[in-house]
């Protein structure tokens, strides 16, 4: 359920930039595509964050 | 001809009436708002809002009559209060460190208005308004907002570092920096997300089993019989839901707490 949650949430909030990037300048696919992909990273991110190891500190 | 098709047009009329009286499974009504009698249609004051400010009242009333005695050896009462405030303070300064207890405040209220909604709306007949994501979004909205507003006046414009993890190499910067933004702008979503869909999937279970028990119960003596299954769910159910109550609003709490440390010690 977290991990779900994660992984969604970080696509839904890049896809929201992504679609308003490009409502904004008028280039429909081009920032949604690049958003997609990074908004799949970052949701990587927040489940590695999440089950990774602890960071040092 | 025409009073056949009149007695065929009662007969239709009669059948959908029986069909709409059986019950149906609307797990989604109990999320609906309605205005408190009296007083809260003017200002859309609904049971949501009523049950926000009994939940608030409680606690305050558990804090005031808790300290009140002032015995060297608590009572029931003030034990629960005492625990309360240790609780979430010892959470508070083990997550965020010693600049926790600054934060303190924050945490306990968000904690307990977060608990009270999940527990008061276990009561029947009562309201959930955990179970509401405009709800839930504000409190992640004001959670990411002071976190932010925190990191930005520890530390300036140094803030902005965070996005950057040092000893990255430099040409991935166009790459990390977005990926950075995005999830630290995910954590609002996932925060009233999560809190959100926990209480609305609780509480649509509630009614679909409560549900199979009148549908099953209305299926003559077998289905009574038959019945016991699922109220016994529930009551299975209820305990499960006391504990994601509890859990669910610790979450929002340790969650806030470690975006609370990130903001004040950046990493």
């Amino acid at each position: 359920m977290r991990v779900g949650v994660e992984l969604v949430s970080a696509l839904v909030v890049a896809v929201a930039i992504g679609w308003g990037l490009d409502h904004w300048l008028h280039t429909l696919p081009l920032f949604l595509i690049i958003s997609v992909v990074l908004g799949g990273a970052a949701g990587v991110l927040n489940v590695w964050r999440l089950v990774g190891p602890a960071p040092r500190s | 001809m025409p009073q056949t098709g009149l007695d065929q047009g009662t007969g239709n009329v009669a059948a959908a009436a029986t069909h709409t009286g059986a019950p149906t499974i609307d797990a989604l009504g109990q999320f609906v708002l309605a205005p408190v009698p009296f007083i809260g249609s003017a200002v859309n004051f609904t049971q949501s809002n009523l049950l926000m400010v009994i939940g608030s009242a409680m606690v305050l009333w558990l804090l005031y009559a808790g300290s009140k005695p002032r015995a060297v050896v608590p009572g029931r009462l003030q034990a629960a209060a005492e625990l309360s405030y240790d609780f979430i303070y010892r959470m508070a300064v083990d997550q965020i460190g010693p600049e926790g207890k600054r934060y303190f405040p924050f945490i306990f209220t968000l904690f307990f208005f977060v608990l009270m909604g999940n527990l008061l709306g276990l009561v029947p007949f009562s309201f959930t308004y955990t179970s509401h994501i405009a709800v839930t979004a504000a409190l992640a909205v004001l959670v990411i907002v002071i976190v932010t507003v925190v990191a930005l006046i520890e530390h300036g414009w140094h803030f902005f570092s965070y996005f950057f993890p040092a000893g990255a190499p430099k040409f991935l910067a166009p790459l990390i920096i977005p990926i950075e933004v995005i999830s630290y702008l995910s954590r609002p979503v996932s925060l009233s997300i999560r809190l959100f869909a926990n209480m609305v999937a609780g509480h649509v279970m509630f009614a679909v089993f409560a549900t199979f028990v009148v549908m099953m119960g209305s299926a003559g003596v077998l289905g009574i019989a038959a019945a016991i299954g699922p109220l016994l769910v529930n009551v299975v159910l209820m305990g499960f839901e006391l504990l994601v109550a509890a859990l669910q609003a610790y979450v929002f709490a340790i969650l806030t707490c470690i975006y609370l440390h990130d903001a004040v010690h950046l990493h």
